[in-house]
Order: C-alpha cells, then sequence, then structure tokens
C-alpha cells in the first residue's frame, strides 16, 4: 500500500470519541493516520449516558477493563428501563424475556389463552432483571448455561465526560492524534477540515460527530416526536439506594428521563421550552462523498429506549465491518446506506409507535394518538393487534422482547393467542408460573444489593464535581 | 374467542409436502382438530432421492422422532455438503459443507485471514479448513457435538434419504395421531359464492369432504391455489432457465459417501444421491438448448451402477413460485406453490419453511388480510433468497463450451445478487440478511469455489501479524485433520447407527 489514508474524526458529542477509539484499534495503522478534533465542550452528554450491554463488547475490544470503567465513570449497573405514565401502570422493559415457552406455546400466547394480564407490570415476578430491579439486588449474571440465572443481560448508567477521557487515553495509546479546535468548518468539497485558527486539514475520509445536522438533506421526525427542547438537572451525592434502571416518564406535556450513577442522579427532562433544543429526524443519506455522520448529526432520535449510545456504537462497528480498502470509489459506501437507513427506520418506527400508544392524558399525547404512523409501524401494529406476533424486518435491533413489553404496557392486547397455546391447560400454566417466581424469588433474594455489590467491587471515588 | 375457531382441515395431496403438513398439525393440535388427508394412489410422487439441508433436524424433533428410527425407515444416510464438479470451470470441484470454514477471530471472518494468507502465496482451498469438508471427502462421518469447546462442533449435517419412504414414514406418524386418511380423486371443488372460499372438495365416489382451511400439496397440478383459485405464477426462467429433468435409481458402487454430488452437464446438471439401498441420480437440463434424448444419454452414460430401469424417468417443470401462496383459505404448500431446482437441496426446508411460519400465525376461519400478508411476505423472502443462492452457481463460472453456459453467464440477474457480489468482490465482505437461510460459509464456498476472489482481503486483517495468522491456521488445520482421523467411517457409522432392512454392503 502507498501512502497511509488520513482520517479525520470531528468530535463533539459521545459518538465521535467512540469512534476515534475504535477505528484506530480495529483497522492496521500501517495503512492509516487518524486526527480526533475535540470540537468544544462535549454536546448532549446526559442523552448519552445510558448504556446497553453492546457497550461491554465495545470496551472489552478497546481493552477497557470493567471495574476501571465503573469507577472512573462513576457508574452503575442498568437491567433495563422503568416506563412510567405510558400505559395503565409503570413497567419495565430488560434485556431479557419474560416467563418462558410453555408446552410449545409463548409465554405471552399461554397466558392469553388463559385469560391471565400479559401486562408487563403484572408479570415482573417472571422476569429476573424486573425482579432485581423491583428489589434492588444486583449480581453479574452466572457464566455457564445455567438457565435464567445466565440469560439476562446488563449494561451501564455512566459519566459520559469521564467516559470521553478514558477514550482519549485510548485513542493516544492507537497513535491517534488529538487537536482542540472549538469550531470546525468543512470546505465546499468536504475534503478539508478547517479549524478554530484557520489551519486546514486534509482528509481522505471525514468522520462528522459534531451533533448538528445543519447543511444536510434531512427527514424531519418533528410530527412523530413533538419535543423540540430538552433540560439536564443534576443532583450530586447521590440516593441512599442506587436504581437498576432509569426511569422514563411521561407527563402531560413533558417525557422526563433519569438515572443514577453512583454519586449523582441526571434528569433530562423534555418538553417545548428547554435550555437545550431538540429535532428529531436523520440525514437522509448517512455516508456522502468521504463524510461519514455518526451520532446526533446522523440521527436524532427521542430516546424512549435510552439507546443513543448503542446506536453509535452499532453504526461505528457497521462503518469497521464495511471498511473500504479504497476511499475514493467505495461499493462499501452504498451498503452502509442502505443498512444504516434500515437501522435508523427500524429505530424511528419503536419510538413513534411508542409515542402514540401512549395512554397519557394531555394536548400533546392527543395530537400523537391522531398522528399517522410510518407504513411499517403501522404494520407492525396491525400484525400485533391481530395475532400478537412481532413483524421482524431487516436490520432490527430493538429486541423481540421489548417489543412486546412496549406494546402489552401500553395496552395493546392482541385479538386472539397462538393457537399452539390452546393447548395449554389453567392447572398447567398456574404451576409453571408459580415454579417461575418460586424460583426467581428465591435468587433474587440470595442476591446482595446493588450498593454492597458496588462497594465491593467496583466503587467509584467520591467527586461532587459538578 | 374460539367461536370462529378452525376446526376442519384438509389437507389435499399426499407427497412429502402433504404428509409434513399432516405430521406437524396432528403434533401441535391433534387433539384439537379434524385434520382430513385426501390422496390417491393413481397419482405418483414426484420422489426420487432426496437430499435435505440441515435444518431438517429442527422438524424431525419438533415431532419428537427418533433419528436412528427414521433413518432406517428411509434408508437415510448423513449428508456433509454438496460437492460441485464442473461448475466455475470444466475439471474444477470444490464442497459446499455444512458447518463452518475454520474459526472466527476477533470478531472477523475466518475466511478473510484465509484471505491473507493467500495473498502471502499459500494455495491452499478455503475447504480444507471445514470439518465437514475433510471429513465428507475421507467419506467419514460421528455426530458432532454442542460443546463449543469440541472440534466437533463445527460441524452440522443432513440427511439423503429415499422421499417416497419419508412421506410413508410420516403417514404412519400422523394416523396415529388421528390424521383420518381418505383414498380417492377429487373430482370437484365447492367454493362460497360469496367470499369466494372453498368450502368442499368431492371425491370420485361422491364423498364431499367440508373444511374451515386447505392445504394444497397437490405438485405440479396446483388444484386448489391454481386450477380453482387462479392465483397466477411467476415465472423465473429467465434466471433459471432449466425445465425438465430425468431421474434414475442405479446400484450402489463402492462405499456409500457421506455428501451429495452435482455435476455441471453443457445444458444443466447431474445429481448424485447416495441412499443405503442405492444411488439416486438425476439430470436437470434445459429443453431449449438440449434434447430430451441427449440428456437421457448424458445420463445414462454417467452412472456408477447398473440402472434399475431402461428408460429415465422424464420431469417438466418451471421454475418460479405463485404470486401468493396463502389466499383465501388455501395454503399451497410444495410444489404447487412454487418449484426451484434442487441444485441446493431446498425443496423439503421450503415446505417446512411454510409449516412453520403457518403455525406461527395460526388464523381463525375469517383468514385476517393481515395474517395472510404477513405468511406471505415472510414466504416471499424465503423464496428469493434461496432463488438468489442458485443463480449464483450460474453466473458465477469461466465456462464457454455451450451456448446454455454462454447464456446464463452473461444473463441480467436480480439487483439483490449483483450487490451481494459487488461486495465480496471489492474486499471478501459478505452480509448475510436477516433471516437469511444460507450461511455466510454457504456463500462464501460458493463464491470462491466458483473463482470469484475477492480484489483484497479485509484492511482490518493487518492489524494481526502475518506469522500469528499462519500459526492460528495451522493449527486449525492440524486439529481438524487429526478429529478426521479419528472418525469412524461414515459406512461403519450407519451400519451401526441405522442400518436399513434394504442396507446393500459394498
Amino acid at each position: 500500500m502507498s501512502k497511509a489514508q488520513h482520517i479525520i474524526i470531528v468530535a463533539s458529542d459521545l459518538s465521535g470519541y467512540m469512534a476515534a477509539a475504535y477505528l484506530a484499534r480495529m483497522l492496521p495503522a500501517s495503512d492509516y493516520e487518524f486526527t480526533l478534533v475535540r470540537a468544544g465542550e462535549l454536546r448532549a452528554a446526559a442523552l448519552f449516558g445510558v448504556a446497553h450491554p453492546d457497550l461491554r463488547r465495545f470496551n472489552k475490544t478497546l481493552q477497557i477493563n470493567e471495574v476501571d470503567f465503573i469507577t472512573t465513570c462513576n457508574a452503575t449497573f442498568r437491567l433495563g428501563v422503568t416506563v412510567s405514565g405510558f400505559g395503565k401502570a409503570p413497567y419495565k422493559r430488560t434485556f431479557s424475556q419474560y416467563g418462558v415457552p410453555i408446552d410449545g406455546a409463548g409465554f405471552y400466547d399461554a397466558l392469553l389463552a388463559n385469560n391471565h394480564s400479559p401486562h408487563p407490570a403484572d408479570l415482573e415476578q417472571y422476569n429476573l432483571p424486573a425482579a432485581m430491579i423491583q428489589a434492588g439486588k444486583f449480581t453479574l449474571p452466572a457464566d455457564s448455561s445455567k438457565p435464567i440465572l445466565s440469560d439476562f443481560d446488563y449494561g451501564y448508567c455512566f459519566d459520559t465526560r469521564s467516559y470521553a477521557e478514558m477514550l482519549c487515553e485510548c485513542t493516544m495509546r492507537f497513535g491517534v492524534k488529538i487537536i482542540d479546535s472549538p469550531s470546525v468548518r468543512l470546505d465546499a468539497d468536504n475534503t478539508h477540515v478547517i479549524l478554530d485558527d484557520d489551519r486546514v486539514l486534509q482528509a481522505d475520509l471525514i468522520v462528522d460527530a459534531t451533533a448538528s445536522q445543519t447543511n444536510v438533506q434531512r427527514e424531519s421526525w418533528q410530527d412523530q416526536m413533538p419535543f423540540s427542547s430538552y433540560t439536564v438537572s443534576h443532583s450530586d451525592g447521590g440516593p441512599k439506594s442506587l436504581s437498576l434502571a432509569p426511569e422514563l416518564r411521561a407527563g402531560a406535556d413533558i417525557v422526563s428521563l433519569s438515572y443514577d450513577l453512583q454519586h449523582s442522579t441526571t434528569k433530562v427532562t423534555f418538553g417545548q421550552s428547554g435550555d437545550i433544543e431538540f429535532r428529531p429526524g436523520r440525514a437522509a443519506t448517512a455516508w456522502t462523498g468521504n463524510v461519514v455522520r455518526l451520532g446526533l448529526s446522523a440521527m436524532t432520535l427521542f430516546p424512549v429506549d435510552a439507546n443513543l449510545t448503542q446506536i453509535a456504537q452499532i453504526d461505528i462497528e457497521r462503518l469497521v465491518e464495511l471498511f473500504p480498502p479504497n476511499l475514493s470509489a467505495p461499493i462499501e459506501r452504498e451498503e452502509y446506506n442502505r443498512r444504516t437507513s434500515e437501522f435508523y427506520d427500524r429505530m424511528r418506527d419503536f419510538a413513534s409507535l411508542h409515542l402514540k400508544t401512549a395512554r397519557t392524558q394531555g394536548d400533546i399525547w392527543d395530537r400523537l394518538s391522531a398522528m399517522a404512523l410510518p407504513l411499517d409501524a403501522a404494520y407492525k401494529l396491525s400484525l400485533f393487534s391481530a395475532c400478537g406476533r412481532i413483524a421482524v424486518l431487516d436490520e432490527e435491533s430493538i429486541l423481540k422482547d421489548s417489543w412486546h413489553a412496549m406494546l402489552l404496557g401500553h395496552d395493546i392486547i392482541p385479538a386472539r393467542a397462538s393457537r399452539m397455546a390452546m393447548n395449554v391447560t389453567a392447572a398447567q400454566l398456574d404451576a409453571n408460573l408459580k415454579r417461575l417466581s418460586d424460583f426467581i424469588s428465591r435468587a433474587v433474594s440470595a442476591m446482595p444489593s446493588q450498593e454492597d455489590f458496588i462497594a465491593r467491587h467496583c466503587p467509584a471515588p467520591n467527586r461532587t464535581s459538578r | 374467542m374460539q367461536d370462529n375457531a378452525i376446526k376442519d382441515i384438509v389437507i389435499v395431496g399426499g407427497g412429502t409436502a402433504g404428509w409434513m403438513c399432516a405430521s406437524a398439525l396432528s403434533r401441535m393440535l391433534g387433539d384439537k382438530l379434524n385434520i382430513t388427508l385426501v390422496e390417491s394412489e393413481q397419482i405418483g410422487t414426484v420422489g426420487v432421492g432426496e437430499a435435505t439441508i440441515p435444518n431438517i433436524a429442527q422438524f424431525n424433533q419438533m415431532l419428537g422422532i427418533d433419528e436412528a428410527e427414521f433413518m432406517a425407515a428411509t434408508h437415510g444416510t448423513f449428508k456433509l455438503g454438496i460437492e460441485f464438479v464442473d461448475w466455475g470451470q470444466i475439471g474444477e470441484s470444490y464442497l459446499h459443507p455444512f458447518g463452518n470454514h475454520g474459526i472466527d477471530m476477533d470478531g472477523v471472518s475466518f475466511h478473510q485471514y484465509w484471505g491473507r494468507l493467500r495473498a502471502s502465496g499459500d494455495t491452499t482451498p478455503i475447504e480444507e479448513y471445514s470439518l465437514s469438508a475433510a471429513a465428507a471427502r475421507a467419506s467419514k462421518f460421528i455426530h458432532p457435538k454442542a460443546d463449543p469447546r469440541s472440534i466437533l462442533s463445527h460441524m452440522s449435517y443432513a440427511y439423503q434419504f429415499d422421499a417416497t419412504a419419508y412421506a410413508a414414514y410420516l403417514s404412519k406418524y400422523a394416523q396415529a395421531r388421528g390424521v383420518k386418511r381418505i383414498e380417492g380423486l377429487v373430482e370437484h371443488v365447492t367454493q362460497d359464492q360469496n367470499s369466494g372460499f372453498i368450502t368442499s372438495v368431492k371425491l370420485q365416489d361422491n364423498q364431499d369432504i367440508r373444511g374451515d382451511l386447505f392445504f394444497d400439496c397437490t405438485g405440479f397440478r396446483a388444484l386448489l391455489i391454481g386450477k380453482t383459485l387462479g392465483v397466477p405464477y411467476e415465472d423465473w426462467s429467465h434466471w433459471l432457465p432449466c425445465d425438465s429433468a430425468q431421474a434414475v435409481a442405479c446400484d450402489i458402487n463402492g462405499p456409500v459417501i457421506p455428501y451429495t454430488r452435482a455435476t455441471a452437464r453443457s445444458a444443466g446438471w447431474q445429481w448424485r444421491i447416495p441412499t443405503q439401498h442405492r444411488t439416486g441420480n438425476g439430470h436437470v437440463y434445459c429443453s431449449a438448448y438440449m434434447s430430451d434424448d441427449e440428456a437421457g444419454h448424458i445420463l445414462m452414460d454417467n452412472l456408477d451402477g447398473v440402472p434399475h430401469m431402461d428408460v429415465p424417468k422424464q420431469l417438466r417443470f418451471k421454475t418460479g413460485k405463485r404470486q401468493k401462496l396463502w389466499d383465501k383459505n388455501v395454503v399451497a404448500l410444495g410444489l404447487s406453490g412454487g418449484f426451484l431446482e434442487p441444485l441446493e437441496s431446498t425443496s423439503i426446508y421450503l415446505i417446512q419453511a411454510g409449516i412453520s411460519r403457518f403455525m406461527a400465525l395460526f388464523p381463525d376461519k375469517s383468514m385476517p388480510r393481515i395474517d395472510r400478508d404477513e405468511y406471505n411476505s415472510l414466504l416471499d423472502k424465503e423464496f428469493d433468497q434461496v432463488r438468489d443462492f442458485l443463480i449464483l452457481h450460474y453466473v458465477a463460472t469461466d465456462r464457454d463450451d455451450s451456448s446454455f453456459w454462454n447464456y446464463v453467464r452473461a444473463m441480467d440477474i436480480p439487483e439483490s445478487l449483483t450487490r451481494k457480489i459487488d461486495l465480496f468482490k471489492s474486499s471478501g465482505r459478505f452480509f448475510r440478511y436477516d433471516g437469511e437461510l444460507f450461511t455466510d460459509t454457504s456463500w462464501i464456498a460458493v463464491l470462491l469455489g466458483q473463482n470469484i476472489i475477492p480484489q483484497r482481503y479485509d484492511p482490518i486483517v493487518d492489524t494481526l501479524d502475518l506469522e500469528r495468522v499462519k500459526d492460528s491456521l495451522g493449527s486449525m488445520y492440524g486439529a481438524m485433520q487429526n478429529a478426521v482421523k479419528c472418525m469412524p467411517s461414515h459406512q461403519d457409522y450407519i451400519a451401526k447407527f441405522c442400518p436399513s432392512p434394504l442396507r446393500v454392503n459394498s
């Protein structure tokens, strides 16, 4: 290979820091040169502070030790999300399924066939992580294939600024050059990055993680996600008992997302009159010419699944998977855009259904419930309402279990159960439910509280710095 | 809620499709439904020798069938893959193995490491890193192990058996679970005047069999979905132009091998499927490029044992699929729904996919539109993906020795396939779309086996030192050779595990 190709990552939100570390780790140093341009203060920090289990894979690849991560980032464990104010009762979505199949029939089908409530709020004793969240207990999943005990998964709530610093250390280790430039411009043909001090850097590929969707053709999602701003509040000191799941709560004209770190609590409130502008929508094409958009500059999603970090990670991994040997005319770009579009649309479908099916009172919710759904989302809703199946489309990354919990949690009950469930008698169902809840409640009572677990394994120093 | 529930199901036609459907329904819902299957001994089934893909194990497991018993009853053998002879170029051969090639490392596909070695001058074919392929080439077999630490977890297998015997075996199974079999020919089909739903089929002896739901398993005749409901057939013969086949069984000569062979001929290809009691052979060809006589001669001249018939059985078909596989209250399973040549042994799989999708969506009498749409779109995807994979075998070739190959080599192909090939050519990337049947291993085996070589390997592989890559691949290779050495011969394994009463020991 002739000359090394130059990749510049312009980072304003966390996705840029993640991309710099991951690209430099995965691509051979002999062929590529990397520059990370830190474009000002980390933006949207609070929105990225909630991670899905995938982040563990990401950190492992970067050789970031888990205990270091938790203690440095003031992190807590996350087993799912608690959703309040959307359905008749608060419910939980975890990274694990509710119940177990009974005699070849799906769990929900067996419940429906026996007139048992399928609302996830009524089923917490049949989902190990939901019961753990409820009890404030935590332990790591069992490592062998023990049913249930090894079947759940966890992510984190963490401080994004500390994580960005950790990622910078990684990037330096991997030979990335770091430049600070509060403002950054691209030239007209997108091959140069112009810094604050008018220095010009030439690039073969630019990763645009500037958290802004200006100067780009975009698709607005304002109708489906009608929250145009947000406010962030922190409280220091931390609560006495640490939650194992962020809470997503719907009010008359707001939605809030709050989560605990070891020594503080963060609350993001979305509405119409917050301090920070929020424009749901996506760039029509994520990768044009030699600019790849990541994070909020690619897609600004209303985070009902608290998954912006996960989305950035999946995009970055896809970029590496498809990284073209020849950056001047890559066939891989088209494939990247095709898959990314599908992926974003799936996220949009979940978020728009989540908001539209809310049972919340208020003007905004009335408007939402009258809103027309995107076609794929409408199809999903009607299939589920008819027979309780989830139509899985290409590039779906939302778990089937999350779809089930969300729709049932918002009181959408399928018109009929699967015929396979007609074999399950009430006695059989009761016996199964009892066995399962006994097992789960015994398992949970043997676990330490999250506070004890953290104190023993990974306590963060209390730096009330904010 | 269940007032509108389906109670009476009628399956018309009793070949492989009909009895697979009857078995699955009776296993899952036997005591809730009246299931009737109408078949006639006057109508033969198409079944010759049948090869399958590994998914069939799930179907048999769902039925709770004992593997050894089933194999003995169907004269079955194990299948570790398919050998393709003369496809990329005359004189070449490669194996499409079940299971994987090598072991992925650091999240990067094995074939990329293989590509790096190849670029450094190593000419070892990729199939030598597949345990299934190595065992197949050595005519050995042992059951894979589930434990991921065992090298035997990298193997996977399917079966080769007598399809007529399989249907007979399932017929016994289904009837023992309450399926009512009626012998007779359908003479008339009655439809509801308003909805067009089929209400009953009337037999020659005047029996009128009513049903809420009908499965059309009548093969190419497509009595219900085609003749009665008039659902149009989508013709794919511009992509897969073969339209005829001749089939004949012959004596076994030599040990029974654990794989199927597909040899390209000048206007099609010939299959060879070894079962315990005979070898199944067939020649699939395109009648526009070859006469029936010539096709028959080629088949009969290329058998490795004495044929069981003087004149092979002649079959005609048109490649394609019904526009809707479920219309009104009729679901088409098997050949009535569509036909794809058996180059990758997908016929039984497509029946199985239809049954399991249907079970998941099991409707009520009103046959809701949303259920039908979902079923049809899921099955369309399955058919399209198999179709693309088959087309690949014809376009990835350098053969220019006949007008048939000149046509297929240059024909227009579906855009979905072009994208896959181009992406692979660029740097060996391959992506399996959600729910896609054939794995990366399958696609890569055929792409590389037919000389589509990426311009370069994935840049990520350069992060590993070349010597380390050599070491890792060398030890994988060694471990596989060792494992094969320790396996029993396929012939002996079958003799112990599942001998058929008709088994020929040579």
